[in-house]
């Protein structure tokens, strides 16, 4: 599903990815940890193209993308991964002016330009998925942290994403709502959806993900296949340090 | 008193002209001053140098030297326009290019996630553009866009410099006929501010509309 080859990223001088190279096979859940700053959100925006590559490759879906083409087929590239790659993020991103039906709708109706009956049928079908059918016609501002961030992974999965991108979900939320949320990317996975998340939910990342990716100073440390080994006893040093500091609290 | 009731009429139609250049400046110079906002964030660079060039020309002269040289600066190349044709054309101009700060203010002012979130979805720039960051960036520059175009109902009076009978042009001329200031100039000063009035209350009503999120 996606094979990232000898991806670097820099911000001018500043190198946030170092020569990362990694394969994720269809419906494996992956969670993406490591201290702030380690370049796990920028990881994660190179795979849709909202980060531009330094160098290197990136294949989603059948799709490359590499650091090395003419803007133009870069341009092509990045538009055919998005087309099966839905994104969430972690400032939920909702469109205000729209409602939250008009917000799952959105894409359905200018990307696919499918008809608005059957974009309705849909974006209702996905609204009762994430329990909030009954706020199909509220504006973003008049809902939770927790009910944005449902509709906004409705929004997503709208476009039938063969691939989920999660970048800290649930990091500005409430401590009270960052449960649906998380009961609803559960689900996501059981039934077979391939995701990255970044996340600073733990204990989320061990009981669902299938493998952990532990990144720090922009270099993937430990790509642990055992998520619950992982978390009881990390093989490097760095990600040792790190579950130490974790566990602290 | 009894004097402006005689001249009514002849300040209704001066009112009339002020309103209509006033209107269809305001519309050319939305639209101009859209299309320059759009250059100047979205454009390349020789796009984003146009518009900049555009704009501080447009707000470094006084309005009343381009209304002259659109009127008679024209004429030199064989292009004599009429006076009100002129006068919109100068207005449009210049309005585009407060319209088009205002504008480009607006749109940096809508948050880069609501692009990203566009893009991520699978819509091209420009599909995000006119379907998400251009509607939100309209809320945002009504009060700075409403300022101006009270302004330049204000600045149509400029124009009675070249021979609009507009607003201030009919004060002027029935002040050169009976010889008398006061009346004729408050009572344009009156008919000016309730248009100004109006035009605030339709800018309140449109900018309630815009906030039902």
């Amino acid at each position: 599903m996606i094979t990232v080859e000898h991806l670097a990223k820099s911000f001018g001088d500043h190198e946030v990815l170092h020569d990362i190279s990694i394969t994720i096979p269809a419906h494996e859940v992956v969670a993406v940890i490591g201290p702030s700053g380690s370049g796990k959100s920028t990881f994660l925006r190179c795979l849709n193209g909202l980060e531009q590559l330094t160098s290197g490759k990136i294949t989603v879906n059948n799709h490359t993308l590499d650091a090395d083409m003419k803007k133009r087929q870069m341009q092509q590239a990045i538009f055919a991964i998005r087309q099966h790659t839905g994104m969430v993020f972690q400032q939920f991103n909702l469109y205000p002016h729209k409602t939250v039906i008009e917000n799952v709708m959105e894409s359905l109706l200018v990307v696919k330009e499918m008809k608005k009956v059957d974009a309705e049928k849909r974006a209702k079908a996905l609204l009762e998925k994430v329990g909030l059918l009954e706020k199909i016609d509220a504006y973003p501002s008049h809902l939770s942290g927790g009910q944005q961030q449902r509709v906004a992974i409705a929004r997503a999965l709208a476009m039938e994403p063969a691939l989920m991108l999660f970048d800290e979900p649930t990091s500005a939320l409430d401590p009270e709502l960052v449960g649906d949320v998380l009961n609803v990317m559960k689900n996501l996975a059981e039934d077979g959806m391939t995701m990255v998340i970044v996340t600073h939910e733990m204990n989320f990342a061990r009981d669902v993900a299938d493998r952990i990716l532990f990144m720090a100073d922009g270099k993937i440390i430990e790509d642990a296949k055992n998520p619950k080994q992982f978390f009881e006893a990390p093989e490097t040093a760095r990600a040792q340090q790190f579950i130490q500091k974790v566990n602290e609290f | 008193m009894q004097l402006i009731l005689d001249n009514w009429q002849f300040l209704l139609q001066g009112a009339y002209y002020t309103l209509m250049i006033t209107i269809i400046s305001m519309f050319f110079g939305l639209i101009l001053g859209l299309l320059i906002a759009i250059l100047r964030v979205k454009g390349n660079s020789v796009g984003r140098n146009i518009a900049r060039f555009y704009v501080s020309i447009i707000r470094g002269t006084p309005p009343l030297v381009q209304i002259f040289i659109v009127y008679y600066g024209l004429s030199d190349f064989g292009l004599q326009l009429e006076p009100i044709p002129a006068a919109c054309i100068a207005l449009s101009i210049n309005i585009a290019a407060y319209v088009a700060e205002a504008f480009r203010g607006a749109l940096q002012s809508v948050p880069k996630g609501q692009m990203e979130a566009a893009l991520a979805s699978g819509m091209t720039e420009g599909q995000a553009m006119r379907r998400i960051v251009i509607p939100q960036a309209f809320r945002y520059a009504i009060p700075p866009i409403g300022n101006t175009f009270v302004g330049m109902l204000k600045e149509t009076s400029l124009v009675s410099a070249i021979a609009v009978t507009e607003l201030m042009r009919a004060a002027q001329l029935l002040v050169a006929q009976y010889y008398t200031y006061l009346p004729f100039y408050l009572a344009i000063a009156v008919m000016y501010w309730v248009m100004s009035m109006f035009f605030t209350f339709i800018l309140g009503k449109i900018e309630k509309k815009l906030s039902v999120y």
